[in-house]
């Protein structure tokens, strides 16, 4: 029972450490982004969260309760839509499990929630605050919790933007807002409920795992390099756009499958663009339209905030994925040599 | 009957080629037609004439020149049919087959490039990409769990 207490006590206070450094930021909307990125991967939370997604013809509605302890997992079980309920994904740190205990079936994915990628989050964090225009305004309450309401506009036309409103006393983000390329509410993301700190004995968490989310997984099949060492180990040229929007460097050179794919990815701190290259391949698709850019012709599709474009030449198949407009897309794809 | 029918008549009349019903037919005829009568008046006169004429020799090698040229000509029009029918015969199920054989080798073609090029292209879903770039999403700050929720819904 004591060291039960003693660790409640200690996230409690390490929350409060979070939160109080936060307050004495709030002056600053950049400082109290930085502040709520922290207080998101730092504190110790439980919660019942209520994402809306926009879509053309049917918007869906996820309910999830998600339990968050720090350095140890980050838990995310689906209460709704009714055919997803009972989905769990559990965060490790190193692999996220996602696990449909319907199915019996199990994907694992790199960790959301590692060191590593709170680390990048850092880094985005500091490249959008360069390409965004941040605002500070007063939010009303959410969850009986002040808020703050935090804008972030696109200094370039064309990229995404994004509506926090941020809880005045711990910084946690209690609700969201993401709007597209062309300026459409894509999703909204907010808390029906949330706790500080989560209330969850982790070992007993652990315990009613399923045995098949305890399972170790073999490490990711995938190599994260520098641009200059991804083209030396890929099995075939690799091309690199000669175009890229304003304001998007790239982030990330990966290979893949063994050097028959490469992922590169771009980003501006809030849009992301994905450039996969391989030799020729049928990539299988529905709901697309065929488009021509240039001289080239393409597959072209839209779906939530992305847009895809799949297209192949020289006996390389590229896709360029991007939350960014369709011209602008045209135009990376144009530049690639 | 008519002038026009007995006059088609008056040569076999005069050659006592005709029945005794058209023989009949035609003295009833001519009994009453003047303009028939005439016109039988000078079919007989020329074949008076004809039956008067001094008859003349013919060279002793005519038969022969006139049969040989029959057998011959005979043997071209005979040649040049079989030429062709042969031709028709020899080529004519040739082509059949060639045809046949082209459509078979270029459905056996087609479908090797088909097969060729499925077996030399891999099929890949474009979930795959998608959910590399909704990872990928993950690394803005503030879509981190949000990308989680999404990365799992699929085409």
């Amino acid at each position: 029972m004591m060291p039960k207490n003693i660790f409640s006590i200690v996230l409690l206070g390490f929350a409060l450490t979070v939160g109080s450094s936060g307050i004495a930021a709030s002056q600053n909307p950049q400082e109290i982004l930085k502040s709520s990125l922290k207080a998101q991967l730092h504190l110790s939370w439980t919660g019942v969260s209520r994402v809306e997604i926009f879509q053309e013809g049917e918007n869906v509605i996820l309910v999830t309760q998600i339990i968050h302890q720090p350095r140890l997992f980050h838990f995310v079980k689906y209460l709704e839509p009714p055919m997803l309920r009972g989905r769990i994904i559990f965060d490790d740190g190193v692999y996220a499990r996602d696990y449909v205990p319907g199915k019996n079936k199990l994907n694992i994915s790199p960790s959301f929630n590692s060191s590593e990628a709170g680390k990048k989050q850092m880094e985005n964090l500091a490249l959008l605050l360069k390409n965004y225009q941040v605002s500070a305004s007063p939010g009303g309450t959410l969850l009986n919790r002040p808020v703050i309401k935090i804008s972030l506009n696109p200094l370039y036309p064309g990229n995404p933007r994004m509506v926090i409103w941020i809880d005045e006393e711990t910084h946690f983000p209690l609700k969201r807002e993401r709007y597209g390329a062309e300026g459409k509410l894509v999703n909204v993301t907010t808390f029906m409920s949330l706790e500080f700190p989560n209330q969850v004995d982790p070992q007993k968490l652990m315990k009613g795992l399923s045995l098949k989310l305890k399972e170790k997984p073999l490490p990711p099949q995938s190599l994260v390099l520098t641009m200059e060492e991804v083209k030396k180990q890929a099995k075939f040229n690799v091309s690199l756009p000669h175009y890229l929007p304003p304001g998007y460097f790239v982030r990330e050179a990966r290979l893949l499958e063994e050097g028959k794919l490469v992922k590169l990815t771009y980003t501006n701190g809030l849009g992301v663009i994905c450039l996969f290259q391989r030799p020729r391949a049928h990539v299988k698709m529905r709901y697309y339209s065929r488009v021509k850019f240039g001289q080239m012709g393409a597959q072209f599709r839209e779906k939530g905030t992305s847009r895809t474009l799949v297209w192949t030449r020289k006996n390389i198949t590229y896709v360029l994925i991007g939350d960014i407009s369709r011209e602008e897309l045209n135009r990376i794809a144009l530049s690639i040599e | 009957m008519t002038c026009k029918k007995l006059r088609n008549k008056l040569s076999a009349y005069l050659d006592g080629e005709l029945r005794n019903r058209e023989k009949r037919k035609v003295q009833s005829h001519l009994g009453q037609c003047r303009v028939c009568r005439e016109q039988l008046g000078q079919l007989q006169k020329i074949g008076i004439l004809m039956q008067n004429l001094p008859s003349q020799e013919a060279p002793a090698d005519l038969e022969a020149k006139i049969l040989k040229r029959t057998i011959l000509d005979q043997g071209k029009s005979k040649k040049k049919l079989i030429d062709v029918r042969v031709l028709w015969q020899i080529f004519r199920p040739d082509l059949e087959k060639v045809f046949i054989g082209a459509a078979v080798l270029m459905v056996i073609v087609g479908c090797c490039f088909y097969l060729w090029n499925f077996s030399s292209r891999p099929e890949i879903s474009i979930n795959y990409f998608e959910k590399e770039y909704v990872h990928s999403q993950g690394m803005s700050p503030f879509s981190g769990e949000l990308t989680m929720l999404i990365s799992l819904e699929g085409e």
